[in-house]
C-alpha cells in the first residue's frame, strides 16, 4: 500500500497533497503540520493583515478541500524522528506511520539574534500566523517600531505600520536594503521610496541590543550607539532552513536539505521542496535555496508528478514578488552582483523595469510597478530565445511586443 | 510565616497567570478553527448574497456568502476548482480571473488601474467586458447574487 507523509504543512505541504491528488495518485496521503492552524498562506501577514483589519488569514485549502481528498492532515503534531530502514516517522504524540516515499516540507524559521534584550516583550519576529497576531495586537498599541533588517519582510511591515501611523525606524547593516536579492538600481529606489513615505531607514547600522522596563522593551540600541526609543521591535533578519529532521536522520544539509535535480534526497525515497531545500542551479549557482510561493509551489507540482510516476529534472524560473506600500515590486529570474543592468521606463518616475544581462543575455527583470512588464519577462526567460543585451538596445524596443510573438509561458 | 505566605501569593499569581494565558490560547484557537457557516439568511434575517462559478461541462460550483465578502477569498476558502489567488490579493499574480456574467457587470465597481492592467496579463485571454479578478471584488452592498464563468486554466 503506498503512503505519502508530507511533514510541513505551509505552501509547498499542502501543494504536494493537492497536487498528487491532481495527477491521479490513489494511495494514502498524510499531511503533519506543528501548527495548530488550518493551513494559510503565508505573504500577506506581512502586508494588510498586520495593519489591522480584523480579518481572518487566508487559507491555503477549505477545511472541506482535505477531508474530500482523502488527505489526513494531522495539526499541532511535530514529526520527531525518521526511520530510513523502517521507512517510517515518528510523531510527537507517539504515533509511528510507515511511508513509501517521504516529502520534507519544513520550511525555514527566523534567524535568532544573540544579542541582549531580545527576549523582552514588544521584540518580535513574524513568521507564523501566531506571531503576526501578536504583532497585530501590539502595533494597535504603539506609537513607534523599530524594525530591524531591510529584507522583504522588515520593508513591507514598515511600509504598513507607517501607513496605520506609526513612527517607523528601519536598522540594515547593509549599506543598501536587500542588497543580496536586488539591482543596486532597485534598491537605491527603494531606499528613497520609503525615506519618501516616511520611514527612517538607517543604513549601514545593525542592532546592538534591546533595553527594557519592567520586561518590556522601551528602546532598541544601534551598533552606532544610538538609542532608538520605541514601543515595539520587529526582527526581520532572515531566516534559516528547518533541516534538523533531515540532519538527525543522517541525510546532507548544506544551507538547507541537500537534494539532487529530482528534488531527491540522498535517500531515494524521501523528498525536500521549499524554503527548506538546497537544490542544484544553472550555473553560475552551485546550489539554491529559495524563499518563495512560486518556488513551494512549483517544487512540490514537480515532486507530486515524480511521485505519481513521472520524474523530471526541475527547472522553473525563480519568481518573487513584494508589496510595501504603493510599491509592487515584482521579480522574474535571479539578479546577481556583477550583472549588467540597464533599466527602461519611467526613470525619474516609480514605475520602470531593471533589466539584468549576464554573459550577454537577459538573466533577470525586475520590475516596479509594472505588471505588464513582469508577465512580458517571464515568457521571455521561459523561452529557449534569451534575449541578448543588444536586442535590448536597440532603439523602439519593446519587452510586452517581444513577448507576444512567443508561446504563453509555463 | 511571612515567606510561606510569600510563596503561597507568588504560586496563586502563577496560577492565574497560567489559567489566564491557556484561555487566551484556547480562544485563538478556537476562532482559527470556526468554519463558515453554510447558512442562507445571516444572523440578522438579511439574505445572504449567493455566488455561482460555472465551470465548462461540470456542475457550478454555488456559495452563500457574507455581504462583504471578497470573491477570490470565498472561492479559495470553499475550494472553487480553478481560482488559484497565489498572491494572496494583491492583484499582482491574474489567477483569480473570471468572466462576470452580463446582468451582474453593472453592480459591481469599477475596475481600478493595478487590476486593468494584470488583466491584460491573464492566462485566458480578456474579454473587454466581462473579464475580472475575483480578488478586487467585494459582494455587496449593492451587490446581491453575481454569476461567474470560471476560465479554463489560470497558471
Amino acid at each position: 500500500m503506498s503512503h505519502v507523509i508530507i511533514v510541513g504543512a505551509g505552501h509547498a505541504g499542502v501543494q504536494v497533497a493537492s497536487s498528487l491528488r491532481a495527477e491521479g495518485f490513489t494511495g494514502a496521503i498524510t499531511l503533519v503540520g506543528e501548527e495548530h492552524e488550518h493551513p494559510y498562506q503565508r505573504p500577506p501577514l506581512s502586508k494588510d493583515f498586520v495593519a489591522g483589519q480584523d480579518e481572518g488569514p487566508l487559507l491555503l485549502r477549505s477545511e472541506r478541500f482535505f477531508a474530500e481528498n482523502a488527505i489526513d492532515i494531522r495539526r499541532g503534531v511535530q514529526a520527531t524522528h525518521i526511520d530510513r530502514l523502517g521507512r517510517s516517522v515518528a510523531l510527537g504524540n507517539g504515533d509511528v506511520l510507515d511511508y513509501s516515499a517521504l516529502v520534507l516540507a519544513t520550511g525555514a524559521t527566523g534567524r535568532h539574534l544573540p544579542i541582549p534584550g531580545t527576549d523582552l516583550r514588544g521584540v518580535r519576529q513574524l513568521r507564523s500566523l501566531g506571531d503576526a497576531r501578536g504583532l497585530r495586537k501590539d502595533v494597535s498599541k504603539a506609537d513607534s517600531v523599530v524594525v530591524v533588517g531591510a529584507g522583504f519582510i522588515g520593508l513591507e511591515f514598515a511600509a504598513a505600520a507607517r501607513k496605520r501611523g506609526l513612527d517607523v525606524t528601519v536598522l540594515e547593516t547593509a549599506e543598501k536594503p536587500m542588497s543580496r536579492a536586488l539591482t543596486p538600481y532597485m534598491s537605491d529606489h527603494l531606499t528613497r521610496a520609503h525615506r519618501d513615505m516616511g520611514t527612517d531607514l538607517r543604513l549601514g547600522e545593525g542592532l546592538a541590543g534591546v533595553l527594557g522596563h519592567v520586561g518590556t522593551v522601551t528602546a532598541a540600541v544601534g551598533t552606532s550607539g544610538r538609542a532608538y526609543p520605541t514601543d515595539l521591535v520587529l526582527l526581520g533578519i532572515g531566516v534559516v532552513p528547518r533541516d534538523e529532521l533531515a540532519r538527525s536522520a543522517g541525510l546532507p544539509v548544506d544551507n538547507g536539505i541537500v537534494v539532487d535535480q529530482f528534488l531527491r534526497t540522498a535517500d531515494s525515497a524521501i523528498y525536500a521542496v521549499g524554503d527548506c531545500a538546497s537544490f542544484p542551479g544553472d550555473a553560475p549557482y552551485s546550489r539554491l535555496r529559495l524563499e518563495s510561493v512560486q518556488n513551494a509551489n512549483d517544487q512540490a507540482r514537480h515532486v507530486a508528478k515524480a511521485i505519481a510516476g513521472h520524474p523530471a529534472p526541475y527547472a522553473a524560473l525563480p519568481l518573487f514578488w513584494s508589496n510595501q506600500g504603493p510599491l509592487r515590486l515584482q521579480i522574474a529570474g535571479l539578479a546577481m552582483p556583477g550583472d549588467r543592468t540597464g533599466v527602461s521606463g519611467d526613470l525619474s518616475g516609480s514605475r520602470f523595469s531593471v533589466f539584468c544581462f549576464r554573459d550577454g543575455r537577459l538573466a533577470a527583470v525586475e520590475s516596479l510597478n509594472n505588471p505588464k512588464d513582469h508577465i512580458a519577462a517571464r515568457r521571455v526567460l521561459a523561452s529557449q530565445h534569451p534575449l541578448t543585451a543588444e536586442e535590448v538596445a536597440e532603439p523602439g524596443f519593446s519587452l510586452q511586443d517581444h513577448a507576444k510573438h512567443l508561446a504563453p509561458a509555463n | 510565616m511571612l515567606t510561606a505566605s510569600l510563596v503561597l501569593l507568588n504560586n496563586f499569581v502563577r496560577i492565574l497567570f497560567f489559567t489566564w494565558e491557556w484561555l487566551r490560547l484556547t480562544m485563538d484557537r478556537r476562532r482559527a478553527d470556526r468554519v463558515p457557516k453554510k447558512r442562507t439568511v445571516s444572523t440578522r434575517g438579511v439574505p445572504m448574497p449567493k455566488v455561482t462559478f460555472h465551470h465548462a461541462g461540470t456542475r457550478a460550483s454555488v456559495l452563500q456568502v457574507n455581504a462583504g465578502a471578497n470573491l477570490m477569498r470565498a472561492a479559495v476558502h470553499d475550494s472553487v476548482p480553478g481560482i488559484v489567488g497565489e498572491c494572496g490579493g494583491q492583484a499582482m499574480c491574474a489567477t483569480c480571473h473570471v468572466y462576470v456574467r452580463e446582468p451582474y457587470l453593472e453592480a459591481l465597481g469599477s475596475i481600478g488601474e493595478d487590476e486593468d492592467e494584470m488583466l491584460d496579463c491573464t492566462v485566458t485571454p480578456r474579454d473587454q467586458v466581462r473579464s475580472r479578478l475575483a480578488c478586487q471584488i467585494t459582494v455587496g452592498p449593492g451587490v446581491t447574487d453575481i454569476e461567474v464563468d470560471v476560465p479554463e486554466s489560470q497558471v
